[in-house]
């Protein structure tokens, strides 16, 4: 579950990048064209959807890091090696 | 603080997407660029949108539950307390307190209540002095002279009704007067210890008796006290067997 969860971030992530790329892949804003509504849309929501997806994922990887360790120092992670007396 | 922000931000960036789901399915139509924005950018507004609600639902229920996962695994909730659970036992506690209402409202006796009845009533014969200790049954006599002394053993255990007194200690073992023990075995006596002189309190002795001679003793005929007592305890058997919870 922990790591659906992850995914989703990531997916969120790559979601903002697509909506930032999208009116340029579509073609719906022209290079050197002023900016239309849509696009202007699409860009804020898509660097909002990608800043947030970014921050999210990164913290939720730390913590699940913080866990890693702490689970190490008590000795009870699955992939912990108990200390040698 | 380093694992509330773990999963709290998981559960933020899945409601910021939720919201920006919404609002990319709605722009087309706030901002009227519906049908004069060219190659289709409501359209992919509106299928991002849609798909970006999927994720971000899914993100949500997926860091919800590992949530709840870590908070039952660290002991802060009980495993199996859920919310339908509890209002399903507390719809049972209210439906057997109503059930118990209307028992009281009834008239039908409460057995303890009978119980306490009793044992008042009874009190006044629980108080008289026990009756004299009736003469124990004098065993048959043994063809010989050394068997007969042990006789004496079993007037302890008639003198409240065939219930023998509480004994605090383990009384030490004497052999009887007069028992003139043999060089390997106490004569008159069939000792079932290990050795020949092995004089523990685990030790059971037997009267050698002929088998001839045995006559069925009549037994003891329980005394006042022991009848009420014995009354008494058929009376808690009974409600025992009735299913109350109640003990005495």
């Amino acid at each position: 579950m922990n790591r659906l969860a992850m995914a989703g971030l990531a997916v969120i992530f790559a979601i903002g990048g697509w909506l930032i790329a999208a009116p340029f892949v579509l073609r719906f804003q022209l290079r050197g064209a002023p900016w239309t509504g849509a696009a202007r849309i699409d860009v804020v929501t898509g660097a909002v959807l990608v800043l947030a997806g970014f921050s999210g994922f990164f913290t939720a990887l730390a913590g699940r890091v913080r866990e890693l360790y702490a689970e190490a120092e008590r000795g009870t992670g699955i992939g912990s090696v108990p200390a040698a007396e | 603080m380093g694992l509330l922000a773990r999963y709290m931000s998981g559960l933020c960036v899945a409601v910021l997407g939720l919201c920006a789901s919404g609002w990319l399915v709605l722009a087309p139509v706030a901002f009227g660029y519906r049908s004069s924005a060219p190659h289709g950018a409501a359209l992919a507004d509106r299928v991002t949108g849609g798909g970006l609600v999927v994720v971000s639902l899914l993100t949500l229920i997926g860091w919800a539950i590992a949530w709840r996962r870590k908070l039952r695994a660290d002991g802060v909730l009980l495993p199996g307390t859920s919310r339908r659970q509890a209002r399903r036992e507390a719809r049972d506690l209210r439906r057997r307190a109503a059930a118990s209402d209307h028992e009281g409202a009834s008239g039908t006796p409460d057995p303890a209540q009978v119980l306490s009845e009793l044992r008042a009533l009874l009190f006044p014969l629980l108080a008289e002095p026990p009756p004299a200790p009736q003469e124990p049954p004098v065993p048959a006599a043994a063809p010989e002279p050394a068997a007969a002394e042990p006789a004496a053993v079993p007037e302890v255990h008639h003198q409240r009704g065939g219930v023998p007194e509480p004994r605090s200690e383990l009384a030490p073992f004497r052999p009887p007067d007069g028992a003139a023990p043999g060089p390997g075995q106490p004569e008159g006596y069939q000792a079932a210890g290990p050795g020949p002189y092995d004089f523990t309190p685990a030790l059971v002795l037997v009267p050698a008796v002929p088998v001839d001679q045995l006559t069925p003793a009549e037994p003891p005929r329980p005394s006042g006290i022991a009848a009420i007592e014995s009354m008494l305890a058929g009376a808690e058997l009974s409600m025992a067997g009735c299913g109350e919870e109640e003990t005495w």
